[in-house]
C-alpha cells in the first residue's frame, strides 16, 4: 500500500456538532481517477473540503487520518497546510465564480498564486500552457477578467492554473455539473488528457453517473455519510452490489422513453449518526439484523468493496 | 474610460444649472433689501433716492431671469460680485477660504482613511474579539457625537488642560492638528464599521475559498483582493462622509476660527453679506458635485463592469 | 441539509431576544420622551432667571449641574431644554417621512413625467451638502426653531421619497394589484389599502434610523446660533451661549453637549434593534 497517492483512513468529519461523514476509507494510486457519487447531502462534498483542511469550511476531523504521499496531512498547521495547496493539491469547485476574484484579471490571479508558492510567473509560459490545452484566444486570455467569460471557460481557467503549479492530485466538487454539455465535456476531455499526460491523479466528486462512467477508473458510492461500493467502475456499474447502488443505476434515465425507476423516499439526515446501515428505510431486502449489524466495508469480490451483499444472490 | 469619463462630466450640466439657479432663488428669496443692506453696512444716512439709485446700479430693478443669466456668466468668468462688507471681490476671498477649507478636508479624510482601513480589517478578519467589541463602542459613541462636542472637548483637553495648542488655531500645520482630529473622529467611526461590514461581507465569497484552495498567501488574499472588491463601498461612504464632512467643517472652522469658507460664510450670515454667502453656498455645493464625480470614476477604476450600464 | 432543524431554533432565539431587546430600548425611549415632556414642570430652579451673585458656579448641591455665564441653573435649562430639542426632532422626522412617503409614492406608483421631474429634483438636493444648504437657509430665514426645521426639512424628504418610490414600484408590479385593478378598484383605494399598509414597516424602521442624524442637525444649527431666539433653553443653543467661557464653566458646555450625545445614542441604539428584528423578520 506504500506506494498510494491518497490514503483516507477510517474518516469521520463533523460540522460543528453534525456528523456528516462517518468511517469513510479508501485509496487512491498514482494516475487513478476516482470518481465518488452518491445523492445531495450524502457526504461527498465533505469529503473533499476534509481533504483540503481550510478551517474557513468548517469540517473538523473527529477520527482518522488522511496520507498524502505518504505524508500525514490530517492535522497540518495553517502555513504548512498553504504551502502543500496548489502546489500538491489541486481543487476546482462546482461554482464557477468560486476559484477566481470576479473583477481582477487572470494575469493578477495567477501571478499571485504563483508568487505565493515562491514560483516565477512566466507570461509565455502560460500561454504555452492554454494552446496545450486548446483554449481559443490563447494570447489574449490572462488580460481578461473572469465576469467577462463563460463558466465553462472559469473552470478551464482554473485548470490551467493547476498545471502551471503542477499539484499530483485534483480534487474537483462537482466540477462540471452546472455547465452546458459542451463545456462539460471540454472539461471532462482536458481532465483526462492531463491524467495521461501529468499523471494527475483526480477524486472527482459528481452526482452524474454518465460523466463518472466516462473517466473514471474507480467508483464510489456514499449513501448518507458512509461509502457503501467502492471498486473499479466497470465492476461497479455493471454488476453492483449494494442494494442502493442498483437503486441509484435503475433511477438514471435512459434513452428508451420509459420513466426510470424512482429511488423512493429521501435519505435520513443524520444517518452518519446510525449505528446499523442507515439504507434500511429504503432498502428492499433488508431484514431485522441489518438495523444492528455494523457497518463494514468487505471485499465481496477482489478489488471490489460493498459494506452490504444482501441482495446479491437475488 | 474617456468615453465613461465624457459622458459622466455631461450629465454634470444640468446638474450644475439646477444648483446656481437654486443658491440664486434662495437669495432672491431672501427677506430683506440687499441695496439697502448695502448702504447700511457701509454706513452714512440711507435716503430714498441714494436707495433708488443703489438698487439700480446693482441691477435689482431687473427680471429674475435678466438677473440670474447676469449673475451665472458672471460667475462663469470667475466674477462672483463684490462683499457688501467691504466692497473687495467675493471670488478672491473665496479662493483664499477655499485653500484652507481644502487642506482640512483633505487632512481629516486622509488621516480618516489611514487609521479606519486597517482597524475595519483587523475587526473583521477577529471578529467578536475583545478589540473588535472595544472598537465597536468607540465607533458607536462616535457615531452619536455632535461635532460642535468633540471640537470643544479637544479644545479643552489640549487647549486648557494640557495647554499643547493656543486656543484660537493659527492657520498654520499646528493649528491644523486640532480641527484636522476633530473632523475624523466622527468619520474613522463610520469608516471603520463600513469597512468591517464590507470586508466580511467579502470573506465569506467563495473566490476567498478558492484562493485558499490555491495556498495564496492570506495576506495577499486580504489586501489585494478582499479589499480591493471592497473598495468601491467605501469609496462610496467616504463620499457620503464628504457631505457630511463639509457641513461640518462649518462647525469646526467657526469653533477653531479656521479661516475656510465655512467659517466665511457664518461670519458673512451674521453681517448678512449675501453675496459671500451665495459663492460659499455655490463653490462648496460645486466642490461636492466634483467629489461626486470622481467618485463615479474611480467605481470604474475598481470594477469594470459599471461600464456596461 | 442536516443543519436545518436546531437552526431553525437558534434563529428563533436570536428573534426572540431582539425583540426582548426591542422592547427594552422602546421603553427607555419612551421613558425619555414623557420625561422631557413633563420635565418643564418639575424645574428645581427657574431656566431663565439670571443671578449675577452665582455666575458660573462649579456644580453643587444647590446646583447640581452648576450655573451658567448669567447665573442661571444648568439642570433647570437641561431638562427646561430636553422638550424642545427632542420634540423639534421628533416633529421633523414625522413631518419628513409624512411629505416623503406621500411624494415617493405616488412617484413609485404612477411613473413617467412627474415621477422623473421630482427623482431629478432629489438627486440634486442629495448632490449639494445638506448642512450647508440649511446653514444658508436658517441663516436667510433668521433664527427660530421652525426655520431651522424648515432648513433641515428642506433635504431631509428626500431619503423616504426615494425610499417609498422603490418599495411603491416593486408592490406595484405585483400580481394581486393587476387583480384589484381588473375588478375596478380605484387608484386611491389601491394605494390606501394595498401599496402603504404594504410599505409602512420599512418605512418606519428608516425613520427611526433618521432620528439620531437629524437630532445631530438640528443641534448643529442652533449651536451655530440660527435655531432658537436667546434665552429660550435648547440643548445646542446652551452649548453656544457658553462656550466662550469653556474654561471657567465646562460645565455648562459639556451638560447640553452630553445630553445631546447620549440622546442621540438612545434613538441610535433602539433604531438599530428595531431594524435588526426587521430583517430577521423578513429571514
Amino acid at each position: 500500500m506504500a506506494n498510494n497517492l491518497l490514503e483516507i483512513n477510517n474518516l469521520t468529519v463533523t460540522y460543528g456538532d453534525f456528523k456528516i461523514i462517518t468511517e469513510v476509507s479508501f485509496a487512491m494510486k498514482p494516475g487513478e481517477i476516482v470518481c465518488i457519487a452518491g445523492e445531495s447531502g450524502c457526504g461527498k462534498s465533505t469529503l473533499i473540503k476534509s481533504v483540503l483542511g481550510i478551517k474557513q469550511l468548517g469540517a473538523q476531523i473527529q477520527v482518522g487520518s488522511i496520507i498524502l504521499d505518504g505524508r500525514d496531512i490530517t492535522h497540518l498547521g495553517v502555513e504548512e497546510r498553504r504551502q502543500i495547496l496548489g502546489t500538491q493539491i489541486g481543487y476546482v469547485p462546482q461554482n464557477t465564480r468560486g476559484s477566481f476574484n470576479n473583477i481582477r484579471s487572470y494575469d493578477v490571479q495567477y501571478q499571485e498564486a504563483m508568487r505565493s508558492h515562491g514560483k516565477k510567473f512566466n507570461r509565455d509560459e502560460a500561454v504555452k500552457c492554454f494552446d496545450r490545452l486548446n483554449f481559443p484566444d490563447s494570447d489574449k486570455l490572462l488580460w481578461y477578467q473572469p465576469w467577462e467569460m463563460s463558466g465553462g471557460m472559469n473552470q478551464r481557467m482554473a485548470i490551467a492554473l493547476a498545471v502551471l503549479l503542477g499539484p499530483k492530485l485534483m480534487l474537483c466538487d462537482e466540477a462540471t455539473s452546472v455547465l452546458d454539455v459542451t463545456s462539460q465535456k471540454e472539461v471532462i476531455e482536458e481532465l483526462a488528457k492531463l491524467r495521461n499526460e501529468l499523471g494527475w491523479s483526480i477524486l472527482f466528486i459528481t452526482h452524474n453517473l454518465g460523466v463518472a462512467s466516462h473517466i473514471a477508473d474507480k467508483l464510489g458510492v456514499m449513501y448518507a455519510g458512509r461509502m457503501v461500493e467502492y471498486g473499479d467502475i466497470r465492476k461497479v456499474l455493471d454488476d453492483p452490489i449494494h442494494p442502493y447502488t442498483k437503486k441509484l443505476l435503475a433511477a438514471i434515465p435512459g434513452k428508451d422513453r420509459k420513466l426510470p425507476v424512482g429511488l423512493e423516499g429521501r435519505p435520513p439526515l443524520d444517518g452518519a449518526e446510525w449505528p446499523g446501515c442507515n439504507f434500511v428505510p429504503r432498502c428492499d431486502y433488508c431484514t431485522e439484523s441489518c438495523k444492528t449489524k455494523p457497518y463494514k466495508l468487505e471485499e465481496i469480490v477482489p478489488g471490489h468493496f460493498a459494506s452490504c451483499s444482501v441482495g446479491r444472490s437475488v | 474610460m474617456l468615453k465613461y469619463s465624457l459622458k459622466r462630466i455631461i450629465k454634470l450640466i444640468p446638474v450644475l444649472v439646477a444648483i446656481t439657479l437654486m443658491v440664486f432663488t434662495l437669495m432672491y428669496l431672501t427677506p430683506g433689501d440687499p441695496a439697502l443692506q448695502k448702504l447700511t453696512s457701509q454706513g452714512g444716512a440711507v435716503t430714498p433716492e441714494l436707495l433708488a439709485a443703489e438698487r439700480h446700479e446693482m441691477g435689482l430693478d431687473r427680471p429674475f431671469f435678466v438677473r440670474y443669466f447676469d449673475w451665472v456668466s458672471n460667475i462663469v468668468q470667475g466674477d462672483f460680485g463684490n462683499s457688501y462688507s467691504d466692497d473687495q471681490p467675493v471670488a478672491s476671498k473665496l479662493l483664499r477660504a477655499l485653500a484652507y477649507t481644502g487642506a482640512l478636508a483633505a487632512a481629516s479624510t486622509l488621516l480618516s482613511v489611514v487609521i479606519a482601513l486597517p482597524i475595519g480589517v483587523y475587526t473583521a478578519i477577529r471578529k467578536d474579539s475583545i478589540f473588535d467589541n472595544i472598537v465597536r463602542i468607540f465607533t458607536f459613541t462616535g457615531n452619536a457625537m455632535p461635532n460642535f462636542l468633540i471640537a470643544l472637548l479637544l479644545m479643552f483637553l489640549f487647549c486648557i488642560k494640557i495647554k499643547a495648542f493656543p486656543v484660537i488655531a493659527t492657520a498654520s500645520l499646528k493649528g491644523m492638528f486640532l480641527p484636522t482630529l476633530a473632523l475624523s473622529i466622527p468619520m474613522i467611526s463610520r469608516f471603520a464599521r463600513q469597512t468591517r461590514a464590507d470586508v466580511m461581507c467579502q470573506l465569506s465569497e467563495e473566490y476567498v475559498i478558492g484562493m485558499h484552495a490555491r495556498g495564496v498567501k492570506e495576506r495577499i488574499i486580504l489586501f489585494r483582493n478582499v479589499l480591493h472588491n471592497s473598495a468601491g463601498s467605501i469609496i462610496t461612504i467616504v463620499s457620503l462622509q464628504i457631505r457630511v464632512l463639509i457641513g461640518g467643517s462649518v462647525v469646526t472652522e467657526m469653533i477653531f476660527r479656521w479661516p475656510g469658507v465655512g467659517n466665511l460664510m457664518i461670519n458673512s450670515i451674521t453681517t448678512r453679506d449675501y453675496p459671500v454667502v451665495q459663492g460659499a453656498v455655490l463653490i462648496l455645493s460645486i466642490l461636492q458635485v466634483l467629489i461626486n464625480l470622481l467618485t463615479d470614476l474611480s467605481y470604474y477604476v475598481i470594477d469594470k463592469r459599471i461600464s456596461m450600464d | 441539509m442536516k443543519k436545518e432543524k436546531p437552526k431553525l431554533s437558534r434563529n428563533q432565539m436570536k428573534q426572540l431576544k431582539l425583540k426582548r431587546k426591542t422592547i427594552i430600548w422602546g421603553v427607555i425611549v419612551t421613558l425619555v420622551l414623557v420625561l422631557s415632556f413633563l420635565a418643564p414642570y418639575f424645574l428645581p430652579h427657574d431656566p431663565l432667571e439670571t443671578n449675577a451673585q452665582i455666575m458660573r458656579q462649579a456644580p453643587s448641591f444647590q446646583h447640581l449641574l452648576g450655573t451658567d455665564n448669567l447665573g442661571r441653573d444648568v439642570l433647570s435649562r437641561l431638562l427646561a431644554g430636553a422638550r424642545t430639542s427632542i420634540f423639534a426632532t421628533i416633529m421633523l422626522v414625522i413631518i419628513s417621512f409624512i411629505v416623503g412617503t406621500v411624494v415617493g409614492v405616488i412617484c413609485g406608483y404612477y411613473g413617467g413625467v412627474l415621477d422623473d421631474l421630482v427623482m431629478r429634483f432629489t438627486d440634486i438636493l442629495l448632490s449639494v451638502p445638506q448642512l450647508v444648504l440649511a446653514i444658508a437657509v436658517a441663516g436667510m430665514l433668521g433664527g427660530s426653531l421652525v426655520n431651522t426645521m424648515i432648513a433641515i426639512g428642506i433635504t431631509s424628504w428626500t431619503s423616504y421619497a426615494r425610499l417609498g418610490r422603490s418599495h411603491a414600484m416593486r408592490i406595484r408590479q405585483l400580481p394581486f394589484i393587476n387583480a384589484c385593478r381588473l375588478t375596478g378598484c380605484s387608484d386611491a383605494h389601491i394605494i390606501s389599502t394595498h401599496v402603504v399598509p404594504n410599505l409602512i414597516g420599512p418605512m418606519l424602521v428608516n425613520a427611526t434610523l433618521e432620528i439620531g442624524t437629524t437630532m445631530l442637525s438640528i443641534a448643529g444649527l442652533s449651536f451655530l446660533g440660527l435655531g432658537v431666539a436667546p434665552p429660550t433653553p435648547e440643548w445646542g443653543a446652551m452649548v453656544s451661549e457658553s462656550r466662550s467661557y469653556l474654561q471657567l464653566a465646562p460645565w455648562a458646555v459639556f451638560a447640553p453637549a452630553l445630553a445631546i450625545l447620549l440622546t442621540v445614542m438612545l434613538f441610535n441604539y433602539f433604531g438599530e434593534s428595531v431594524c435588526d428584528l426587521a430583517s430577521t423578520k423578513e429571514a
